[in-house]
């Protein structure tokens, strides 16, 4: 295996802050990955869209026009993207909290010098 | 696109006005660029915004061929081009996998390319060369469409008023002007124009579609039903398996594009971030389903139409809406400026990321190691310039479908995948074991492609390839690596010692 190299040029500016949960926030730390729930949600819906489950060749019973199949994969696409939405706002908090109490700091700093 | 009834010196105007509106936004985003630094100029300083961050990964993700392209899918496949609503969310879902945690080591380690995680992850091996191999290979790939895609849709606009050659050049000039003087804060903010012009436009051609069916979108699948029911039943088994295939195939391939990695290193914060990610969520909503609803109007608009001549599917629609008052005409040029506006934003910020690869995995790494970062960054901007000239000559003979070689560039950008997703969390992984298992799935793919043979049963030659990639970095780090080989990138257990000190 290749060593990894310590020697690699810092091409960005320094941090300026250790990136943690604010002192007094309450949201736990979060990642979507560490959530079995999430993922096996997420199986559901995308296999519940593909008709690989239903009969071949099926058009009927039309619903406003509309075959069922075609109506169960429009509802399990929008459950897919609701559950993405989801996952982006409420199973994901790592640097969050920290990047929000750094920026608070900076604000009471340029009030208060 | 011939003969258009709204084509010729309003669409020459348009088209001119677009222009000039991104020259202008380019030149005042580019004010507060330099180019000496890396940073600022390929990530616009890690400080891209709500507003902006989401427009430019809406106006990077959706391409012209997004609609252009789309629409004659669904004609042609109809009700299973569903699929291209869920293959696009699952580019945000597979976000999921990998950029929370590589958002917070990119910050920390200060990445500007997404080589750069590679080199961190398993040092400055075979394996970063090849990963900037595949990675120009497919940035190119992704060029040369846009560039196809800019010259049909501007030839379409102005009724060729404006060859396909000429369409071209003025728009790749525009690109480069802004992209030259402004880099990554340059392409963000027209990006926000951009997205924007896309959105309406396909607004306007749902609108245009549905007038011209009398708003009745039932009786357009009824009458379908009875004259090609194969296109409304439910599809074949080897469809249902090629539809699924496509959401991975995509989900993974799409979002480790290196334009698309770029943008979670130049997010703002993560609050910026997240807060895009689950508003683009969305946008397939607004975006493929409408354009998939276009398509399937279109049956019953120009029915019978053949393989090519359904290619300009969009063009016919649009024509038939121009022609019914100035109102409508007005519609269409919008939604022509805003396709031709989706194709630059997508070219825009390919040509950045291409630069951005050449400039510091390429040349700073191998070529010029001495080289000042100002330089290295004018070295990159060169070869994106000469990277454009010739993928022009070969744009002049574009192929037969946009959709074709859309799917094939995915065929090996996917291979990446694992050293992202993979990558980050399983300390065991090995470089030796990753860089082989990458190679013979770009073979195998490359090989199947050249072979003709597109899928398996419905699976394709992508992830076929995938499967062996992932097959041979699993077994291989399961033999030769170490649990303790490398560092952990868990940011939790940091995150929670750094609360308990302060």
């Amino acid at each position: 295996m290749d060593r990894r190299r310590s020697d690699e040029p810092q091409t960005a500016e320094p941090p300026t802050a250790e990136p943690g949960p604010a002192p007094g926030d309450a949201r736990p730390l979060r990642e979507p990955v560490r959530n079995p729930w999430l993922w096996a949600a997420m199986a559901v819906v995308v296999l519940a869209g593909v008709p690989l489950y239903l009969p071949v060749g099926t058009i009927r019973p039309l619903v406003g026009g509309v075959p069922w199949w075609l109506l169960i994969s429009v509802g399990a696409t929008i459950a897919f993207c609701a559950l993405t939405c989801w996952a982006c706002l409420r199973a994901w908090n790592l640097a969050e909290p920290a990047e929000e109490a750094a920026a608070a700091r900076e604000r009471d700093e340029e009030v208060r010098p | 696109m011939n003969g258009l009834s709204f084509s010729g010196l309003s669409g020459v105007l348009v088209l001119a006005a677009y222009a000039v509106v991104m020259l202008a936004i380019g030149w005042w985003a580019g004010r507060g660029t330099t180019s000496s630094s890396a940073r600022s100029y390929y990530l616009s300083g890690g400080g891209l915004g709500f507003v902006a961050l989401f427009f430019t990964l809406y106006a990077t993700q959706y391409s012209g061929n997004s609609i252009v392209g789309y629409a004659p899918e669904a004609y042609r496949s109809g009700f299973s081009w569903w699929q291209s609503v869920p293959f696009m969310v699952a580019v945000i879902a597979t976000y999921l996998l990998f950029a929370p945690r590589l958002y917070v080591v990119a910050k920390r380690e200060g990445f500007i390319t997404p080589t750069d995680w590679v080199r961190h992850r398993f040092g400055s091996g075979k394996l970063t060369v090849l990963v900037a191999v595949l990675m120009l290979w497919g940035l190119a790939n992704y060029l040369l469409e846009q560039l196809v895609a800019m010259g049909q849709g501007i030839a379409g606009l102005t009724g060729a008023t404006i060859p396909y050659e000429v369409g071209v050049i003025a728009f790749v000039l525009v690109m480069l002007i802004y992209s030259w003087s402004g880099g990554m804060r340059a392409v963000a903010l027209t990006d926000v124009m951009q997205g924007i012009a896309l959105l309406v436009g396909v607004g306007v051609l749902l609108f245009g579609a549905l007038y011209l069916v009398g708003g009745d979108l039932g009786a357009v699948t009824t009458a379908l039903a009875e004259t090609d029911p194969e296109k409304v039943a439910v599809p074949e088994t080897a469809v249902s398996v090629e539809w699924l295939s496509m959401i991975v195939l995509i989900g993974l391939g799409a979002s480790v594009y290196p334009h698309a990695i770029q943008r979670i290193y130049a997010a703002r914060s993560e609050r910026t971030l997240k807060r895009s990610l689950a508003v683009m969520a969305w946008m397939p909503l607004l975006t493929t389903a409408v354009v998939f609803v276009v398509g399937i109007a279109g049956t019953q608009l120009f029915p019978g139409l053949s393989e090519d001549d359904s290619e300009q599917l969009v063009g016919m629609i649009a024509n038939q809406v121009a022609g019914i008052n100035v109102v409508f005409y007005l519609m269409m040029i919008l939604l022509f400026g805003g396709v031709v506006a989706a194709i630059v934003s997508t070219a825009d910020s390919a040509l950045l990321a291409f630069s951005s690869v050449v400039s510091r995995d390429v040349y700073g790494r191998y070529l010029g190691r001495d080289a000042s970062e100002k330089r290295q960054v004018l070295v990159g901007k060169v070869a994106g310039v000469a990277a454009i000239a010739v993928l022009l000559v070969i744009a002049w003979n574009p192929p037969g479908t946009l959709y074709e070689i859309f799917v094939l560039k995915f065929e090996l950008i996917v291979q990446l995948a694992p050293v992202f997703i993979l990558g980050l969390y399983w300390r065991r992984m090995a470089a030796g074991p990753t860089f082989w298992g990458m190679l013979a799935g770009a073979l195998l793919s490359g090989g199947l492609t050249l072979a003709g043979v597109d899928d398996f049963g419905g699976v394709p030659g992508g992830l076929v390839g995938l499967a062996v990639n992932v097959l041979i970095c699993v077994l291989g780090s399961l033999a030769v690596g170490r649990p303790g080989d490398h560092p952990s990138e868990d940011p939790v257990p940091r995150l929670t010692a750094a609360a308990s000190r302060s």
